[in-house]
């Protein structure tokens, strides 16, 4: 019975637009290469190929995990002149040596990427740049090694093992399959834990942290699959051509062209490349073949007029611009109707990692011979400012602690010490008995059960609201459905079910916050950092997030609150302590806090007495 | 909507250009592809290279024509290396042509003569002196000009047997300095007289390589200063050329000969930048401004037919590069093709190795016949070669081999102090 | 020797200057508008250009050509602005380098169609002007250069300091969010950095006309350099970009000289790479 099922749901899926149309365009791609008759549109096709297995890897880390790499040329560079030299120097055929090429390259991206991941974004493709033309440089020089500006020329010699062909086919299905490969590559990160990292990080580096993300080990990855996959392509390069030199494989020219095809077709998507290239280099070569045969630069004022206009006007790219209509082109086709609904999951109760109350528990009848968190005379100075000055606090297991005080008192910085943002100068941390002093960076405080929210929400905009809250679940679960099962019961919980499928972006204020708390609730925190939850919301919403909140701590899930909403936090809290000029000037209830001179004076004000 | 419309122009625009492709071909034509930087930094060296090759042209069409029909050139742009090969390709695909001129710049040349050899198409060489382009054994690629070898050894020998001997030194204590590009053609110069001065027992002092794209020269100009050169020869293609002897009078910069090898030191803009502090540089090219007694009478006439109807079309005297272009043309319209009969590359490769110009046969002077295919350097105009001239009153004259010269070389270099002051001490 | 090392010393700095005047106007515009301008080089080409065909048909001096120069530079930066950077300004910042790619290409290859590839050259009585003193050469023009570089910083600093636009552009370059706030109208102050930005680099093209020469791609040479002059000066400080020009122009004269021409500008880079590990703010950039 049930064999029957699947064979027969695999069957309908067959007739989806959304199989069958990327299939036909997989047997469109195997026949391309044999359909011309003309070396030259062969060789276009070869290029077309080429290029886009480029972009496709370059996309990796620049499109999906958003390091803005302006010096690939390095590495296609390194490939290229590693195979040459085993080739022309040891007779290795270039197939071995295009994986030791691969090898070098990975291996110098190691070295180079991690210092270099630290910049921003502008400074990262700088770096970028300044590295490949070293590289460059020293390439020209060590003429003994590379014969410098003249190049290496590999005399023609066409046999499989030298990789080497007489016709054009085998290269262009060996571009091919480069191609296909990263693309599939491209796929299966893109719908991987990995690949939900990525784009995390790359749409916020450090909410991404504090959901666990390991970003600089990820980017390092991305980056060294990234590089792979160039330096391969630039064996191939070496070898369709038969010629290199310093100028044409370490070209700056070269390191722009790759991003520009990613841009073009749809950065950080997976087919967005491949569309570049099927664009831009027939574009290229056809705007030069007959623009510049007329009148030399013509060609390229009109392919600079393109770009502008390109990346001005369609800045997600054309797969962007696609995906408008294509949606609704795939609906019409036949078989759409067979389309499945969203499933709905049924509610159930949120589980954290250790056996939960779910009644009201009051904790402070709670026999506790240790407080699950504990921070001893914390400091932190910003050059002569004291932001933080000899900070002490408990929070007890199960209790909601509220941190106010008026603007600058240093309450957000007591955020950023504890969940790794900041390191204090001094004093210490612990929680759950383990010592959390200066645990860096935030996502080990993540991995150890302590979440946060930030005070300006931070939501992933170019994701969907449930792939927001799934890369919150793939902290603790390694599979994309289990995640995605888990954040659909978040998206429950909170109340964001149905906003499931819509961009992070479309949401109100609202919203967006109760997916920061979603977000950071699908790491299965045991304490939970609320930075200013309630701001900006009208009366209703508040009401929702303190019910939200409220039931949060009915779980078991211990809360530290900063907020500036009396109301909300007299409320919520079990206990408050207060801050003023980085100083804690009060701790006890909301009553006896309410009562104390120093905190009235401080922040309250007379009027709160009434 | 601003999007819609925006990408229904640029598509408009796409559909446009694709109709512009030239479609059907006119079949009363010669179909010559011309192969040159035509953009990027060596642009005007391949203009020039192309203008003198028009030149041929034009002559030979006004004649008639090549088997009554008309040669008409399809140009290809070699801004680079990889894209000359892949201009190439298309002028063979899609241009459907059997014959590709070029390539003036020997990285480009040796690049895109592979895809033409590859596809077994005449590729014919006017004006790149790389050696290694005809050391490949191709059966389809012909040279008409000389070796970088031949400009290096040139050079050295010059130093040894003339400027030595004129100013009474001992030429294994003479200085030599070296500078080159460091592309195909600085440095197969540069290093072919490094090779040859050691080989000799020359003393040299510094070999500097440089990228093409530099600013600043004067790194080189302080240290050929600090050691003392007393010859420097020069391997450079046109701004860098330029830049370096401007810095060098910057930097007082003094030596006894200055010997460069092609490029700038030959070309026109040398003069029109420089004025008279131009003169008394040496240059190594084929020749130009050449004893007209070296030439046959024929070929006297060529040239100055040649030089009229250059400056009536281009408004300046052709220089090397265009006398390249032209000699590299003139002897495939005149004496390959009408042999051939046809485009038919096996045919068109008959006629070439069959050609057989005496000495004084080329505006050059020097004859052409190329290498058969067993030869090492198969295809090479095995006659060519360079001659040394020197500026005088801004203009080139060549001075050695003495058989060609129509002036004596003047020495030494004045000094730049002697420069300003208008002093010179030319030893007689 | 000490005679070589003062020589390399003042090459240096005279190089150094004319890099520092290429990248004030490239610090103004990545330090408040946070883009980098690959144009700025192309910008550097059209006022060669500017200069030249200023001195062709009309005679005018270049250094002279500096009243006309500037002033239009300033009004093709605003109008630059408008059209093509103003799109962009929240675009993310691969977008932003694409469209000023985009314009760099279709600049240069105007040039090349509009004026040919020829390198067009200045002769001016004192182009080849040299100075001697005790056995040391100082070119007069890369003299001049220096010393304008040296007083359009302090006049833009003053102005900086000083005027409300001045302290606008200030204001945006540290923060964006607060400037909008204090009532500041960022886009104009955008647009008027980047013409201020523009302007600079005209000046710097005039200068070099006497010096070098102009062709389609001169840019290209000059802009890489202005990248690590302001990285290495520090992307908001003009002074920052004063100092690094005239630290990389010693750097590359003392390792043109002592290791190789060819290799010089790898020095660069690298020392351009350690500033972005080590110290990205730069010798004087503010964090």
């Amino acid at each position: 019975m049930k064999m029957s099922f699947i064979s027969r749901k695999t069957a309908s899926n067959l007739f989806r637009p959304k199989f069958y149309l990327p299939l036909a365009l997989l047997l469109f791609l195997l026949v391309l290469p044999i359909l011309p008759r003309n070396p030259f549109y062969e060789d276009l096709i070869i290029m077309i190929f080429f290029w886009g297995a480029l972009a496709a890897a370059w996309n990796l880390v620049g499109g999906f995990a958003g390091q803005i790499s302006l010096g690939h040329t390095a590495f296609f560079g390194i490939g290229a002149y590693t195979s040459t030299l085993l080739y022309l120097k040891f007779a290795l055929s270039p197939w071995l040596g295009m994986l030791a090429g691969a090898g070098l390259a990975v291996l110098v991206a190691m070295g180079i990427g991690s210092p270099c991941f630290r910049l921003k974004s502008h400074f990262f493709a700088l770096a970028t740049i300044a590295f490949a033309e070293v590289l460059r440089h020293v390439a020209s020089y060590w003429r003994g090694l590379t014969q410098g500006g003249v190049g290496l020329l590999i005399p023609f010699k066409p046999r499989i093992e030298n990789f080497m062909f007489h016709s054009k086919i085998p290269y262009a299905y060996i571009a091919l399959g480069l191609m296909l490969l990263i693309i599939l590559v491209s796929y299966i990160i893109r719908n991987s834990r990995f690949g939900f990292y990525l784009i995390s990080l790359r749409e916020d580096q450090d909410a991404a942290e504090s959901l666990g993300v390991k970003t600089s080990r990820c980017k390092l990855i991305a980056l060294i699959i990234s590089v792979l996959f160039t330096a391969i392509a630039g064996t191939f390069y070496a070898q369709y051509l038969l010629f290199i030199d310093p100028d044409t494989v370490f070209s700056l020219p070269f390191s722009v062209e790759l991003p520009l095809l990613a841009i073009i077709g749809g950065l950080g998507t997976v087919i967005g490349p491949i569309i570049g290239a099927f664009i831009l280099t027939p574009l290229d070569v056809l705007l030069r073949g007959w623009l510049g045969a007329i009148s030399a630069g013509l060609n390229f004022i009109v392919y600079g007029t393109v770009l502008v206009v390109a990346v001005i006007y369609f800045p997600r790219g054309i797969a962007g611009w696609l995906r408008t209509w294509y949606e609704p082109f795939l609906r019409r086709l036949p078989g759409a109707k067979l389309s499945l609904a969203i499933e709905k999951t049924v509610s159930s109760p949120l589980l954290t990692s250790e056996t939960s109350d779910p009644e009201d528990s009051d904790p402070e009848d709670e026999e506790i011979k240790s407080p699950l968190f504990e921070a001893q005379s914390l400091n932190k100075h910003f050059g002569g400012l004291a932001a933080v000055k000899d900070v002490s606090f408990q929070i007890r297991k199960g209790e909601i602690l509220g941190l106010i005080g008026p603007n600058g008192a240093g309450k957000t910085t007591v955020f950023n010490l504890i969940t790794g943002f900041l390191s204090p100068d001094s004093g210490k941390i612990e929680f759950k008995g383990e010592a959390m002093t200066g645990v860096k960076p935030p996502h080990k405080v993540c991995i150890k059960h302590i979440g946060r929210t930030f005070q300006l929400v931070r939501p992933f905009n170019n994701m969907t609201v449930l792939e927001n809250v799934m890369v919150g679940a793939f902290s603790r679960a390694k599979r994309t459905k289990e995640a995605r099962e888990e954040a659909t019961k978040v998206l429950d919980f909170i109340g964001l079910l149905e906003h499931s499928h819509s961009l992070a972006s479309s949401l109100t204020i609202a919203d967006r916050k109760k997916l920061e708390l979603g977000r950071a609730l699908a790491t299965r925190p045991e304490l939970l950092l609320l930075d200013e939850v309630v701001a900006g919301l009208n009366p209703r919403e508040t009401e929702a997030i303190i019910g939200i909140i409220k039931a949060i701590s009915n779980q078991g899930i211990t809360l530290f609150i900063i907020e500036h909403v009396m109301k909300a936090i007299m409320t919520l809290s079990h206990r408050i302590i207060v801050l003023h000029h980085g100083e804690k000037i009060g701790e006890g209830t909301p009553a006896e806090i309410s009562r104390d001179r120093r905190v009235i004076d401080a922040y309250l004000g007379e009027e709160y007495l009434a | 909507m601003r999007k819609s419309i925006t990408a229904f122009l640029v598509a408009s625009l796409l559909v446009f250009v694709l109709c512009i492709s030239p479609a059907a071909i006119a079949a009363e034509k010669v179909r010559i592809g011309a192969l040159f930087p035509f953009s990027g930094p060596l642009a005007l060296l391949g203009q020039e290279s192309f203008n003198g090759a028009t030149i041929a042209a034009d002559m030979v069409n006004e004649k008639g024509g090549i088997w009554g029909k008309e040669i008409e050139w399809v140009k290809g742009d070699g801004v680079d290396p990889k894209k000359a090969m892949t201009e190439c390709e298309r002028l063979i695909s899609v241009q459907g042509l059997k014959l590709i001129f070029g390539t003036y710049s020997s990285s480009r040349s040796y690049a895109a003569s592979e895809v033409a050899e590859r596809n077994k198409v005449i590729y014919w060489e006017q004006g790149a002196i790389a050696d290694p382009i005809t050391e490949r054994g191709f059966k389809y690629l012909f040279r008409t000009c000389p070796r970088a070898s031949q400009f290096g050894i040139m050079a050295v020998d010059f130093a040894m047997e003339v400027v030595a001997p004129k100013l009474g030194m001992d030429p294994m204590e003479m200085k030599v300095a070296i500078m080159f590009e460091d592309s195909l053609y600085g440095t197969t110069v540069g290093s072919s007289a490094a090779k040859h001065a050691m080989e000799v027992g020359m003393k040299v002092v510094g070999t500097d390589s440089y990228s093409l794209k530099i600013v600043d020269l004067n790194p080189v100009v302080m240290r050929f200063k600090a050691r003392e050169a007393d010859v420097i020869i020069a391997t450079s293609y046109l701004t860098d050329g330029l830049l370096f002897w401007r810095q060098a009078r910057e930097g007082d910069l003094n030596v006894k000969a200055f010997i460069g090898t092609g490029a700038c030191h030959g070309m026109p803009e040398w003069a029109e930048t420089f004025g008279d502090e131009a003169n008394y540089i040496f240059n190594i090219d084929p020749a130009i401004g050449i004893n007209p007694e070296v030439l046959s009478p024929k070929t006297r006439e060529v040239l100055k037919e040649f030089q009229e109807r250059f400056n009536k079309k281009f408004g300046h005297l052709p220089a090397t590069h265009a006398s390249l272009g032209f000699v590299g043309a003139r002897v495939l319209f005149e004496e390959v093709l009408p042999r051939a009969g046809s485009l038919d590359p096996e045919a068109v490769r008959e006629a070439a190795l069959q050609v057989n110009i005496a000495k004084g046969g080329t505006i050059f002077g020097f004859g052409v016949k190329f290498a058969p295919p067993a030869h090492p350097a198969a295809g090479q105009n095995l006659l060519a070669h360079p001659a040394l001239m020197q500026w005088q009153e801004q203009r080139m004259w060549v001075v050695y081999p003495v058989e060609f010269s129509l002036r004596d070389p003047l020495l030494p270099l004045p000094t730049w102090e002697e420069r300003a002051k208008g002093i010179t001490r030319f030893v007689k | 020797m000490l005679t070589i090392v003062l020589q390399l010393i003042i090459n240096g700095l005279l190089l150094g200057g004319i890099y520092a005047l290429i990248s004030i106007g490239l610090t103004l515009i990545f330090g408040v508008l946070e883009i980098i301008n690959f144009a700025h080089g192309e910008f550097l080409m059209l006022s060669m250009y500017a200069s030249y065909w200023l001195f062709q048909l009309l005679g005018v001096d270049p250094y002279l050509s500096l009243l006309v120069v500037i002033p239009m530079f300033f009004l093709i930066g605003l109008v630059v602005q408008r059209i093509i950077i103003q799109p962009i300004i929240h675009a993310p910042p691969l977008n932003q380098i694409f469209v000023t790619v985009g314009l760099s290409l279709i600049l240069q290859n105007a040039a090349l169609f509009f004026w040919k590839a020829d390198y067009r050259t200045v002769r001016t009585a004192y182009s080849t002007l040299c100075l001697k003193t005790s056995g040391l050469m100082i070119s007069f023009p890369r003299l001049v250069a220096f010393v304008l570089a040296l007083a359009i910083i302090s006049i833009l600093l003053i102005f900086l300091k000083r005027t409300y636009t001045g302290k606008a552009i200030r204001a945006l370059a540290q923060e964006r969010r607060a400037a909008m706030l204090m009532g500041i109208n960022i886009y104009g102050t955008y647009r008027i950095a980047f013409g201020i930005g523009i302007a600079c680099v005209g000046a710097a093209g005039a200068m070099l006309m006497p010096i070098y020469y102009a062709f389609p791609t001169v840019g290209a040479l000059f802009v890489l350099i202005a990248f690590v002059v302001v990285v290495l000066g520090g992307y908001n400080s003009l002074v920052g970009a004063l100092i690094g020009g005239l630290i990389i122009g010693i750097v590359e004269a003392f390792s043109g000289f002592f290791l190789s021409p060819h290799l010089k500008e790898a020095v660069y880079f690298v020392i351009f790479i350690l500033i972005l590990v080590f110290r990205p703010t730069g010798l004087f950039g503010r964090g």
